[in-house]
């Protein structure tokens, strides 16, 4: 256990810790917690915007539908459609590779389970979104939008 | 129809809205064109007619591709498995006498292997010299889904959570157009016999 001393030794030179001053060093320590970045929300991330934007121009074209209802389906597909990329890429990496099926298969799994939450979210986003502009749009006329029925898995 | 084109009776996405939802995620040998046809058939069965019922028809087809490859998948590592719990049983097959039990578990067990894995008939005769010991084809099986229990119940789980989500595609096609619900529904059985017929004949190759 430390001691007082210890503990304020430590403190005090904390103090003294500014982080990376040059700027590369400070890029890379802004991105330390970024992982595989499904958890920022995909309309922020400047990569998507184009596609976004594209998807919820078609998306609206020929109905009148609420403008934030359709670019939140928009996101939430192109954020399915990420969430694949990904999946596929983890079959590639741990699957088909020339290691024992059952040693990638092990590896595979984890990660596979781990990519679930972000699909999941994604799938359940997409499905409110489409469900909100269903509703919007009084041009559908068998729209029949039920906020009661149970949760997606 | 503003966002699809059609032919005689098959429906494909227009060029743009290809783009817009994306080229499919494919692995291993998966390939472009039996993806596609697969789309178009379900795109042709539901008669899509707008953006939305093609972005939840190419839902739809990724989910049953998924399904499709997991089922592969597992009956790869059955196989593997399988193969495994072979390869143990097999040395049971040695010649009596303790040279000749040696000389063939050292030398010849892993060749019958070969065999048993390459050569249908070498296979069958394999199979009933270990069914003579005590191990049927069904009780080395059994082993092979023992060995490989923990995966291939993830892997279960998997396409368990594919075909809810698959579902519940159904249901959101459903808000937009009953139609469009009961065609894609209809189109289930033929989509789901397919994946077993596919996925079958994958893993006896």
């Amino acid at each position: 256990m430390s001691s007082d001393r210890q503990i304020a030794a430590n403190q005090n030179n904390a103090q003294k810790s500014t982080g990376p001053s040059s700027k590369a060093g400070r890029e890379i320590s802004r991105r330390n917690a970024h992982r595989h970045g499904l958890a920022i929300k995909i309309g922020s991330d400047p990569a998507f915007r184009d596609e976004i934007e594209k998807l919820s121009q078609t998306l609206s074209s020929g109905a009148q539908f609420t403008l934030a209802h359709v670019r939140e389906a928009a996101e939430a597909e192109i954020d399915l459609m990420r969430i694949r990329k990904v999946r596929a890429w983890l079959f590639e990496t741990y699957y088909f590779t020339d290691n024992e099926p059952s040693e990638g298969l092990v590896k595979l799994n984890k990660k596979l389970a781990k990519l679930e939450r972000y699909e999941r979210r994604a799938f359940s986003r997409r499905k409110r979104a489409l469900r909100a502009m269903c509703r919007s749009a009084a041009l559908i006329p068998d729209c029949s939008g039920d906020p009661q029925q149970r949760r997606e898995p | 129809m503003s966002d699809a084109t059609s032919e005689v009776s098959v429906y494909k996405p227009t060029n743009e809205l290809s783009q817009l939802l994306g080229e499919p995620a494919l692995v291993g040998l998966e390939k472009l064109e039996v993806y596609n046809e697969f789309l178009w058939s379900i795109g042709s069965a539901i008669k899509v007619t707008d953006t939305i019922g093609w972005l939840l028809a190419k839902n739809y087809t990724d989910l049953s591709w998924e399904i499709r490859r997991e089922q592969i998948i597992k009956a790869d590592i059955i196989k593997y498995y399988q193969k495994q719990a072979i390869s143990e049983l097999i040395k049971t097959l040695a010649p009596s006498g303790q040279f000749q039990t040696a000389l063939y578990r050292i030398f010849q067990a892993e060749d019958d292997l070969t065999l048993w894995e390459t050569n249908p008939e070498s296979r069958k005769a394999i199979d009933e010299a270990l069914a003579a010991k005590g191990h049927s084809a069904s009780a080395i099986l059994a082993q092979a889904y023992i060995r490989g229990g923990t995966q291939i119940d993830l892997i279960d789980r998997r396409i368990a959570g594919y075909e809810r989500r698959r579902d519940a595609v159904l249901r959101e096609a459903g808000l937009w157009n009953d139609g469009l619900r009961q065609r894609l529904n209809r189109a289930t059985t033929a989509i789901i016999d397919a994946e077993f017929t596919e996925a079958g004949e994958e893993a006896g190759k």
